[in-house]
């Protein structure tokens, strides 16, 4: 009896010290381990956000359109004088707001009177007094409505069937006689539309349009030519602007790229605290957290989801299920894309971004793999899972079948295609630091490429890329601007600039961002586009 | 009286002496002191016309390649048909307060059928007509071949001009001669190898409100510069 006492008070006295042990265990285990309750669905039951999909508004930027941007704003006179208004200067803001406020949502809810061949365009800028406006890629016009906050249930004609997209716009104040009426002109991939709108009571007078151009002679706007009233370069779009003036400088800052205070420049376990709080946001404890020491990359990842961070800080984003079969429309993907984003700019260096490119994913029937375009595939899995094909060849979406990859909104050819619904989209966004786009240099490729993608759908981003940075301006200098002293730099470098159907379709200044590095100074480049694709050359300093 | 002789037969002497050593010319004096005279013959001595440049853009070359092919460039009923060498537009220079101030542009023609050596250029000659005849018209602020009507380029023209003639009623009569360098060497031939094109441009005068602009921008600076 009194043996039987004895063991049982020992094995009480073993499970004991057992059951301390392992609790012991665990929270030596729970306090040096980074990641929280790895149990999602628990988290499910004590939280009312589930992470990316519900998108709340207030984020988003105050004024919706101003997630695009005009490239340029050009004022010209009947002859050839034009002038391209200084970026962000008083002019400029006054004439973008006119425009984005006023006459923007009323390209939505009206219909054009008259429609022109893309080869009108010319007559259009040459003889008239107008004010252009320029904008990087086109538009899409399926996000015109909830960019200029309209609702498109009340309209009688849908958005897309007017025109495709917005390459350029033209006011030609002296259009129509009558002020209340202002006539505008819109370049779209398709052809050019002419709008004859009545002046909303907000808007500028028309007088405002026919602007003093001796003042902004003297306030240093840049004189501007046209290429088909100059240089008549065969090879290059005839509608080109340049500058045509000897001692034609640009007043451009150069900047230093660095990163954002959030973001440490070398990982370790200590001070990875704040690159989750920007990154993950309130799901920071729910994630796996994993540090590979040789190559400086830290990667939170749990079933559904893997952000992975190098140290340049690129964030490369991946929804591990997929876009799924379901289709989006681009509007409701490119909410969740901006959702996304402004849910972290202010944390990574809140530095502006502008809308770039549109792309639509669809997919290869026959093999059933979903590809998507602007995606850098980043090192251990591809982009999104395959679907299989047999889901896909019967899948129909609002009565369309999707077939191919369908791109829209990219580069100046009638090829580009509104896509209204597709299985997801890819917005590409480019910094924009005082008016100036910054792109990147992708360190695999050597192309240059908007520093940020984004791959979305109706419901969540399944991927994005993000080269984050921030910018200070370091140094303010002037450089040339003459087109023949750039001209000849650039066919030394790209000989292929003088074939026809490789000219220059397009020309602008700005900064470029190498991929790996941070902490260096971008200095300004000219931008040439040249058959879809984009080339940079460094600018000169002015008086060398 | 001896003493007098020849005291005047040596100041004579001196005298002579001086004077052949103040108008003698350079010689040049080799080692050992001898001195061989050297007869240097000025270019002013030499005809004009047997100096042949080596070049259209050395000293005087504009003016011999014009005299050679005065016939092809200066005949006033010829013309080419086609620019098929380069293409040329005319442009008031607005950041010049003179409305007579003109930007010539353009660019040699990619498909053009003139053999070209590696390297070459295109000349442009540029002549206003004045009095019935064409004369050459001089650029302006040009970097190279200065005060000259000549313009050589790989691919764009740019150049600076002042017009003669200011409003709609007078036309300024342009002529734009232009050739590929490498073709001086032979033949020049209208539209095989030389393209010729006549162009009218009309200076317009300013409006009344450009004249007051133009006028108190000019008072401004002044005031500026007196600061």
């Amino acid at each position: 009896m009194r043996e039987a006492r004895l063991r049982e008070k020992t094995k009480t006295v073993v499970l004991v010290c057992l059951v301390l042990t392992s609790l012991l265990q665990v929270g030596i285990h729970w306090s040096r381990q980074l990641q929280g309750n790895p149990f999602r669905f628990l988290s499910g039951l004590f939280q009312t956000d589930t992470g990316e999909t519900i998108v709340d508004e207030r984020l988003l930027k105050d004024e919706k359109i101003d997630y695009i941007s005009p490239n340029r704003i050009v004022v010209s006179d009947e002859r050839s004088g034009r002038w391209a208004l200084a970026l962000e200067g008083e002019t400029w803001r006054t004439a973008w707001q006119d425009l984005k406020t006023q006459y923007l949502p009323l390209l939505v809810t009206e219909k054009w009177d008259k429609q022109l061949l893309r080869t009108t365009w010319e007559q259009v800028i040459v003889g008239n007094r107008t004010v252009l406006f320029e904008f990087n890629r086109p538009i899409p016009a399926d996000l015109l409505p909830w960019l200029t906050g309209t609702n498109v249930m009340r309209l009688a004609i849908p958005i897309a069937a007017t025109f495709p997209d917005i390459e350029k716009i033209a006011v030609v104040p002296k259009g129509s006689v009558n002020d209340n009426l202002n006539t505008l002109y819109v370049l779209s991939s398709d052809g050019v539309y002419r709008f004859t709108l009545e002046r909303p009571e907000r808007a500028l007078q028309k007088n405002w349009y026919l602007m003093d151009l001796a003042a902004l002679d003297q306030e240093g706007n840049q004189l501007l030519s046209l290429m088909g009233e100059t240089y008549q370069l065969e090879s290059a779009l005839q509608d080109l602007l340049i500058s045509n003036e000897d001692s034609g400088l640009l007043d451009m800052p150069v900047y230093e790229a660095s990163l954002p205070g959030a973001i440490p420049s070398v990982f370790t376990t200590d001070n990875l605290q704040s690159l989750q709080e920007s990154i993950l946001l309130n799901r920071k404890d729910s994630l796996l957290t994993r540090l590979d020491g040789e190559t400086g990359v830290v990667t939170f990842s749990d079933w559904e989801n893997t952000y992975r961070v190098d140290s340049s800080a690129n964030l490369a984003y991946r929804y591990l299920l997929g876009a799924g079969t379901k289709g989006t429309s681009m509007q409701a993907a490119f909410i969740q894309a901006v959702a996304f984003l402004e849910k972290r700019r202010s944390k990574l260096g809140n530095t502006d971004l502008v809308l770039y490119d549109v792309s639509a994913q669809g997919s290869s029937v026959q093999t059933g793999l979903i590809e998507p375009q602007n995606l850098r595939p980043i090192s251990g899995f591809s982009a999104v899972l395959p679907v299989p094909s047999t889901v896909l060849a019967q899948t129909k979406i609002s009565g369309e079948e999707i077939s191919g990859n369908i791109t829209t909104g990219s580069g100046r050819t009638s090829s580009a295609v509104s896509s209204k619904y597709a299985l997801s989209f890819t917005f590409t966004f480019a910094y924009r630091i005082d008016g100036y786009t910054v792109l990147m240099q992708d360190e695999a490729t050597g192309s240059t490429i908007p520093p940020i993608s984004v791959t979305a759908i109706a419901d969540r981003v399944v991927a994005c890329n993000w080269s984050i940075r921030t910018f200070t301006p370091v140094a303010r200098n002037s450089w040339s601007f003459f087109f023949p002293s750039f001209y000849t730099q650039a066919l030394e470098r790209f000989p292929f600039l003088e074939e026809q159907g490789k000219g220059l379709s397009g020309l602008r200044n700005g900064y470029l961002l190498p991929e790996m590095r941070t902490g260096i100074d971008l200095f300004p480049q000219w931008f040439l586009e040249s058959d879809h694709l984009t080339y940079v050359l460094p600018m000169q300093q002015g008086g060398e | 009286m001896k003493k007098r002789f020849v005291f005047l037969l040596v100041l004579l002497l001196v005298v002579m002496g001086s004077t052949l050593t103040a108008l003698a010319e350079n010689t040049e004096t080799p080692l050992g002191g001898v001195i061989s005279e050297k007869i240097v013959t000025s270019e002013k001595n030499i005809p004009p016309e047997k100096i042949i440049p080596s070049d259209i853009t050395s000293p005087g070359g504009i003016d011999y390649f014009a005299d050679k092919f005065a016939d092809l460039f200066f005949d006033q009923d010829k013309a080419s048909e086609q620019n098929f060498l380069i293409s040329v537009a005319a442009n008031r220079d607005l950041k010049a307060n003179d409305p007579l101030r003109f930007i010539l542009n353009g660019s040699v023609r990619l498909d053009s059928d003139i053999e070209k050596e590696a390297d070459d250029t295109v000349i442009v000659l540029l002549y206003i007509k004045r009095d019935g005849k064409f004369v050459p018209l001089n650029t302006v602020d040009a970097k190279i071949n200065k005060d000259t009507n000549l313009v050589e380029t790989p691919l764009l023209l740019y150049a600076k001009v002042k017009l003669d003639n200011l409003g709609n009623d007078k036309v300024n009569e342009l002529r734009v001669i232009a050739f590929c360098k490498s073709q001086l060497k032979g033949k020049l031939e209208m539209d095989k190898n030389v393209q010729i094109t006549d162009m009218k441009v009309v200076a317009r005068t300013y409006t009344v409100m450009d004249r007051v602009r133009i006028g108190f921008s000019e008072v401004t600076s002044i005031f500026q510069n007196l600061k």
